[in-house]
């Protein structure tokens, strides 16, 4: 994915960090790294583009973020849902399913519009 | 994994990010470095060559640089927000905090409140009354920089002499020569007059204006309409006149329907034509209770002819300098014009170099120097600054000690990870909040006490408002800060400067020198500041009382002037003749009433003639304060008043009733003139008279005008002297045996009944007469005794608490002391022993700063040394005393101390 393509990715990016930290803390590269695993490479995005996503949520105050150890025990900053961040996270899955599902009806729905 | 935050009322978080702003750009580049890293040694695993992985890692995560600068301009948004929120809740945490730890503390809380409000409250009030008579023009002056009141400098007298008062040709010529003024007005000194006649007659206060001294000064009415220039026309105006509020109020019922009604004015009637907006007391700020347009009543009090004679001076003027004239071209262009006038004058006396000086219309910010009270008031400002000081000395002194006495819970906060610029907001706080407390206390301490102020210490003056009003409240605001910064910096610096190992070891009961050195510094300026003030008291008090009962000529409690407005209203010299010789007979015959006399022409605290005196073979001195004033007086005046002779005699009854030509002269003259010999037999020329008369008496000097400084050249004839030339009674003086206030009245009605259209007489002691010129020596003395009390007080009380504190401390070593045989005695010397080597040496220094600082007060000061040996020495024994008390009562607890108890706390 291209830099082009950020703003039209925006809330997705978010939702998808947001998803993502909703099983525990976890830092930057491990995002992308499951991001690019769990997609099989489809959804390509610009490591660029996380962090910003990841600092802008935590702005907002829906993550918050901490040093500690990776897994390799080198110095990293993990983030985690704060509480707000989690509701956050139920409100916007909720929504996209409904929109998602109401697009595959739409895409595959027979015609049966009165011409 | 990560770290939980750990939130600790007033701890910062155990492990928490980027505090700084200045963190954020480290903490996203460690970030960034260990993504790529991670990234590439991922890479590597899968068998990509470093450099491919290095560059592939690079590729992926898009511009570095770029990513950089827009995390970190979050990152900075976010960490300042959240700096402010955190700031804003440990502001809430430690005033919640101070609050919780001062309430456990109620007799901290209310000393330090007291004495922080009793030296805010002295500062609030000062500050008002100085930013009144200062600062603040004359209440509803419309744009009163522009207005200028005009001085004449005399070049050629010997004391330059600057004066506002001149005669009414000046302000024509000023109107036609002096374009720089848009407007130029005219005005007297306030008079009394009397309101009605015979029974109700009034004393009311009057100032004659010109036309447009309304309309120039901008002064709207509250009702009706200003003066104009048409009620103003040179030389017979229209009797109309504009009442002050409280006239209004107490005479014409407050109602609108005053407007057109009449007031009848030592016999003159006058129309009401407005109401002055409340408030309103010229720009003198004097008591004024009716104006009228000078025309319309000058030819009555002024003379006939007021307005073109030379030599009748009454007015005082003052101008509008026209926008985009400064004031110096004004100035120019009226001294050209007075010059000029002085010159067709050809008055040898008057001085055609003389100049104008424009000055402000404040009127205690004249040029020839501020005004007795506005000086005193400036003073007293300083004084109650030290006052002040000397509370927040204390204060800073008591919050040691109470930052001492919590080292151990301040060590455990540092030990906790506070920082220590927090725990310094942290003792900050609670210093503002009793600043805060303090000043809200002083405010309602300078309510009640500005108003003592203002109507008993300062009664001259009319106050446009309370002397409490927003400008007071942001001064007060700004001088509880400060107090706030002098007050708690020290015990917060000192509480930053706690060694945390130092403070969890030892009991808290251990005191390090260094701070036992501040406080002892800090009570040694209390100390010295109290023997200042206390001096300043002393030397006041003393300088009041030099006033007070300075031998003036005149037994001031027992001497009653009577004054009865007849001329103005119409009486003849043969009736007016007639009232004083009955007045004379009704008044002896009041029980009480020990002496009665009756003096012409010139008059104590009344008029003042010089119409001649010369001393055949002599030539004329000039004497101090101008003269002789020429006196004529009944039998018995000098025994009424209480003027002793210190040589010769009394008029005899003989020579009362007849022409004859004898006179007694005044020490003045007597030292002058015969410096050397006995004035007895002198040959001296009274009046117009061109025949000798002979001095048969000295009297001592009697005051003309002033309580100080008035040792003015004054002969005395007896009424018929040819020289007297038909004078007319100017005052009656009656000697009463007690309490004048209640003869006063008796007086009064006798007097108003000798004629059915009898003006208002005015009964008055001697001492109401003097009484406003020892208002500013009152002022004084009362103040600085008052301030020096405070001072005092606050200074033993922190004392007290200094030894209370030092005394608790060593409980243990007077335990260890008295068990091993120590004597109460021995113990309380060794308590006293501590106080009093700071007493002593604020003491010595108190003394030489007073003695360096006093000889700036020698102006407020009358016949007393500034270097008063009585008044230090007392000053001294009274801070002594003080302090004295203030520590023996925490030393004779000590004693009561177990010793047993004391030992085995340890």
């Amino acid at each position: 994915m291209k830099t082009d393509d950020l703003g039209l990715m925006i809330g997705t990016l978010d939702l998808l960090v947001m998803r993502t930290l909703a099983w525990g803390p976890r830092h930057g590269f491990a995002i992308a790294r499951w991001i690019r695993a769990t997609s099989d490479d489809a959804i390509v995005v610009e490591d660029r583009a996380l962090y910003l996503a990841l600092h802008r949520l935590e702005e907002r105050g829906l993550v918050e973020s901490d040093w500690g150890l990776s897994e390799n025990n080198r110095r990293a900053r993990f983030y985690q849902l704060t509480r707000a961040g989690k509701k956050q996270l139920q409100s916007r899955e909720a929504h996209w399913t409904a929109y998602v599902e109401a697009m595959f009806k739409i895409l595959r729905a027979t015609d049966s519009l009165p011409a | 994994m990560i770290v939980r935050e750990i939130r600790i009322p007033g701890i910062r978080r155990v492990v928490r990010i980027s505090w700084s702003v200045g963190a954020v750009g480290r903490e996203i580049d460690d970030e960034i470095r260990f993504h790529l890293e991670a990234r590439t040694e991922e890479l590597m695993h899968l068998g990509v060559s470093e450099r491919d992985a290095r560059e592939r890692a690079h590729a992926e995560y898009g511009d570095v640089d770029e990513s950089r600068r827009e995390l970190a301009r979050l990152d900075r948004r976010r960490v300042g927000a959240q700096h402010r929120e955190e700031l804003l809740m440990s502001f809430a945490d430690d005033l919640r905090y101070a609050a919780r730890s001062l309430s456990r503390r109620p007799a901290l809380l209310l000393v330090t409140t007291i004495t922080l409000s009793l030296g805010i409250a002295a500062n609030a009030v000062m500050f008002g009354v100085v930013d009144q008579l200062l600062l603040r023009a004359p209440a509803h002056v419309v744009a009163p920089d522009a207005v200028k009141r005009i001085y004449y400098r005399d070049m050629q007298s010997e004391r330059a002499n600057i004066s506002p008062v001149t005669t009414y040709p000046v302000l024509t010529a000023l109107r036609t020569n002096a374009p720089a003024f848009s407007e130029l007005a005219a005005y007297s000194f306030p008079s009394q007059y009397s309101l009605g006649r015979g029974r109700d007659a009034q004393n009311v206060s009057v100032q004659l204006v010109s036309g447009n001294y309304f309309h120039l000064l901008g002064v709207r009415p509250l009702l009706g309409r200003g003066l104009t220039e048409d009620d103003d026309r040179v030389p017979d105006g229209r009797p109309v006149a504009v009442v002050s509020y409280g006239l209004w109020q107490q005479q014409l019922g407050g109602e609108a329907n005053a407007i057109g009604r009449t007031l009848s004015l030592e016999g003159k009637t006058f129309t009401v034509a407005g109401v002055a907006p409340r408030g309103f007391a010229g720009v003198d700020r004097e008591k004024i209770d009716i104006w009228l347009p000078i025309s319309a009543f000058g030819n009555e009090t002024l003379g006939r002819g007021w307005y073109n004679t030379t030599n009748n001076w009454w007015a005082q003027i003052i101008g509008r300098v026209r926008g985009g004239v400064t004031a110096d071209v004004a100035a120019a262009q009226a001294t050209a014009t007075y010059r000029g006038l002085v010159r067709e004058w050809k008055q040898p006396f008057r001085d055609s170099t003389s100049s104008i000086i424009l000055s402000s219309i404040i009127p205690t910010r004249r040029p020839n120097g501020l005004s007795r009270e506005a000086k005193v008031s400036l003073w007293l400002m300083g004084v109650s600054g030290i006052v002040l000081l000397i509370a927040c000395a204390n204060v800073a002194n008591l919050l040691i000690a109470r930052t001492l006495e919590r080292r151990r819970e301040i060590a455990v906060r540092i030990a906790l990870g506070v920082s220590r610029g927090r725990l310094v907001r942290m003792l900050l706080t609670e210093a503002a909040l009793l600043a805060f407390l303090g000043s809200v206390t002083a405010l309602g301490i300078a309510y009640a006490a500005s108003h003592v102020v203002q109507q008993i210490l300062l009664p001259n003056i009319v106050w446009s408002e309370s002397v409490l009003d927003g400008r007071v409240f942001v001064f007060t605001l700004g001088i509880a800060i400060v107090c706030m910064l002098l007050a708690g910096v020290a015990p917060a610096l000192q509480g930053m400067s706690t060694r945390v190992a130092e403070g969890l070891k030892v009991s808290s009961r251990q005191v390090a020198g260094r701070r036992g050195r501040l406080r002892f510094t800090l009570l040694l300026a209390q100390a010295a500041l109290s023997v200042m003030l206390l001096v300043g008291a002393g030397l006041t008090v003393r300088s009041l009382r030099n006033v007070a009962s300075r031998e003036v000529g005149i037994d001031r409690d027992r001497v009653l002037r009577v004054t009865m407005p007849l001329t103005r209203f119409g009486f003849d010299t043969v009736q007016i003749e007639d009232i004083y010789r009955r007045a004379v007979e009704r008044v002896r015959a009041i029980p009480g009433v020990t002496g009665v006399a009756v003096a012409r022409l010139t008059v104590p605290m009344g008029s003042a003639s010089a119409n001649g005196f010369s001393v055949p073979g002599l030539k004329r001195i000039d004497l101090p304060g101008g003269g002789p004033y020429n006196s004529a007086v009944t039998r018995g005046f000098f025994a009424t008043v209480g003027a002793s002779l210190v040589r010769g005699r009394d008029f005899t009854a003989a020579e009362e009733s007849t022409p004859a030509r004898v006179v007694i002269v005044n020490e003045a003259i007597a030292n002058a003139y015969w410096p050397n010999e006995s004035a007895l037999g002198k040959c001296v020329k009274y009046g117009g008279d061109s025949v000798c008369s002979e001095v048969i008496g000295v009297v001592r000097n009697v005051l003309q005008f002033s309580v100080i400084n008035d040792d003015r050249a004054i002969v005395y004839a007896p009424p018929q002297h040819p020289g007297v030339h038909r004078a007319l009674p100017g005052a009656m003086l009656v000697r009463v045996a007690a309490d004048p206030e209640a003869i006063v009245p008796i007086v009064r009605r006798e007097l108003q009944t000798l004629a059915p259209t009898m003006p208002f007489v005015q009964v008055k002691p001697y001492s109401e007469l003097l009484a406003p010129q020892l208002q500013p020596w009152r002022l004084a003395a009362t103040m600085f005794t008052l301030f020096g009390a405070i001072a005092l007080v606050i200074a033993a009380v922190g004392l007290y608490s200094v030894m209370a504190y030092w005394v608790s401390q060593r409980t243990q070593e007077i335990g260890v002391r008295m068990a091993l045989g120590a004597r109460r005695s021995d113990v309380v010397r060794l308590v006293a022993l501590q106080s009093s080597r700071a007493i002593v040496a604020g003491l010595a220094l108190g003394g030489i700063g007073a003695f360096v600082a006093s000889r700036w007060i020698t102006d407020m000061l009358y016949e007393t040394s500034p270097h008063d040996p009585v008044v230090y020495t007392t000053a001294a024994l009274v801070l002594a005393l003080a302090a004295t008390v203030a520590s023996i009562v925490p030393a004779r607890r000590s004693t009561a101390v177990d010793p047993a108890q004391a030992i085995r706390t340890e």
